[in-house]
């Protein structure tokens, strides 16, 4: 079993270093920076693996006093972005649990998300895959996403939109890479078949 | 020169393909399979329109004016509640230590097994700790405590006193003469009597004639039991050393029944007979044929019984 890959003190960023040297002795200039540096990315990852944007800006904060209560104990066994990434994925699983069985019915699909904001963002550069994914193909595909398991759509979130490689992931869901790999093949199996069904 | 792969292996590489995360070599010998195979190029396609999908579609990078107030406004809002925890008390610190609950179960678990550990070590050390009573400590406790009910002296050894059953006329051996059967019988038992005159211990070491019949041997036991059951209930007077202190003793005593046949030409002085020595032979049984049979002239002689070391 290949485990998720590990980095050193020496390896992580020497000003990322520095603030978190910072935030331990309780700098809240430094606080502060921590956390505009990763709130973008911390509620959007909360909003993907929630679904709903009042509980990730709820999500967010909690992440956020988590990290400030841990980070005594980082060691730099990742980048403090991983880091986070874990902290966050342990809050939305346990978040989830409590949160579907009571507003399930609440929850707002990617249709009425789409009808309330708008159309999906164009870019300027439109690539042919782009093209192809309609805003039916991606609304059908997020509804294929929010029904396969926690672990799996949360994997195929991190790579897909979050970019991040095997081992970080890993590293996240405190799995081995090969777990990751069978869970990003699983789930795109499923979002395929949901993929052929639309086009019959 | 590009190594070959066939669908089959080339299918669990095309994850890897699209995510990056190939070898030079792997990801040349799948690029040359799509080439030709064009199913595995579909999947392929499926799988990057199905990344641009979800790219595209996360609601995150939607457009929404009300987002990045939002966003901003969880700076503020970490760094008050920051302040705040500072503040809180204890307890409220310890509940939010818990606020994972994936690590709920097996914290527990792990709790009540340490626990049970703890208990089941505890009792090992407990029971290998007692005194054992073969062990050599135990034994030089007892040693050290003469006349204990562990260590019993020898009466009449020392000058330490022969324990007695209170006379006949305090009914302290009528129950003898209750449970003592109507034939001829003698028992020997070896008893330990306490300090406070009781027997703490005891061994039947010679008891009645052995039955013929099994109606007979069950009588015998009976009887038997009777006898034990009263020896059991004796209280003597406690055996004492010449300082006056109560010891207890190991002591052997008889407890028989003879019956003396009284012809009416023999002149027999009871009295006599009121005490019979231990060492005296029981008389040989006869031929209950040749025996003269009981008359009303017969009497029956109970003896109580006699201690002896």
């Amino acid at each position: 079993m290949k485990n998720a890959g590990v980095i050193s003190w020496s390896e992580v960023d020497t000003r990322e270093a520095a603030l978190i040297q910072r935030c331990t002795t309780g700098d809240e200039v430094a606080c502060a920076d921590l956390v505009a540096e990763h709130q973008r990315m911390v509620y959007a990852l909360g909003l993907h693996l929630l679904g709903d944007r009042d509980e990730a800006l709820d999500l967010s904060q909690e992440v956020f006093l988590r990290v400030f209560r841990t980070l005594a104990s980082f060691r730099g066994q990742s980048a403090l972005r991983t880091w986070i990434y874990r902290i966050v994925i342990n809050q939305a699983r346990n978040r989830q649990r409590w949160w579907r069985r009571r507003h399930r019915s609440s929850q707002v699909s990617l249709d009425e998300h789409l009808q309330q904001c708008g159309d999906v963002e164009s870019k300027g550069t439109a690539l042919p895959d782009r093209l192809l994914a309609s805003k039916e193909t991606a609304s059908r595909i997020w509804q294929a996403l929010d029904r396969l398991p926690f672990d799996q759509r949360t994997a195929l979130i991190l790579r897909e939109i979050d970019g991040l490689r095997y081992e970080e992931i890993a590293f996240s869901l405190g799995v081995a890479v090969g777990t990751v790999k069978s869970r990003l093949t699983r789930a795109r199996q499923a979002l395929r078949a949901e993929l052929l069904g639309l086009r019959t | 020169m590009t190594q070959y792969v066939g669908c089959e292996q080339a299918r669990g590489l095309l994850d890897g393909l699209v995510d990056g995360e190939l070898s030079m070599a792997d990801q040349l010998a799948v690029e040359s399979h799509l080439r030709w195979c064009r199913t595995c190029a579909l999947r392929v396609d499926d799988m990057r329109l199905i990344g641009t999908s979800l790219r595209i579609g996360a609601p995150a990078h939607q457009p929404d004016g009300n987002r990045d107030q939002a966003v901003a406004a969880i700076n503020d809002a970490v760094l008050m509640r920051v302040r705040a925890e500072l503040d809180q008390s204890f307890a409220v610190r310890v509940r939010e230590m818990f606020a994972d609950r994936r690590l709920l179960w097996p914290a527990l678990g792990a709790t009540a097994a340490v626990l049970l550990f703890v208990g089941v070590a505890s009792s090992v050390l407990h029971a290998s700790s007692a005194e054992q009573p073969r062990s050599l400590a135990a034994m030089i406790a007892t040693l050290s405590h003469p006349g204990s009910e562990r260590n019993p002296l020898r009466p009449a050894e020392n000058g330490v006193s022969i324990p007695r059953i209170p006379p006949l006329d305090d009914g302290g051996a009528m129950e003898f003469e209750e449970a003592l059967p109507d034939e001829d019988e003698v028992y020997l038992v070896r008893t330990v009597v306490s300090r406070d005159g009781r027997v703490t211990n005891y061994e039947l070491l010679l008891s009645g004639p052995e039955g013929g019949t099994p109606a007979r041997t069950r009588e015998l036991a009976v009887q038997e039991k009777a006898v034990l059951d009263v020896i059991r209930q004796t209280r003597f007077t406690p055996a004492q050393t010449p300082l006056g202190h109560a010891v207890a003793v190991d002591m052997v005593w008889m407890i028989a029944k003879t019956t003396a046949v009284v012809l009416p030409t023999m002149n027999v002085d009871v009295s006599v007979m009121q005490e019979r020595p231990k060492d005296v032979p029981k008389p040989a049984v006869q031929d209950p044929a040749a025996a003269p049979e009981r008359s009303s002239t017969t009497r029956r002689l109970k003896y109580r019984p006699s201690a002896t070391a």
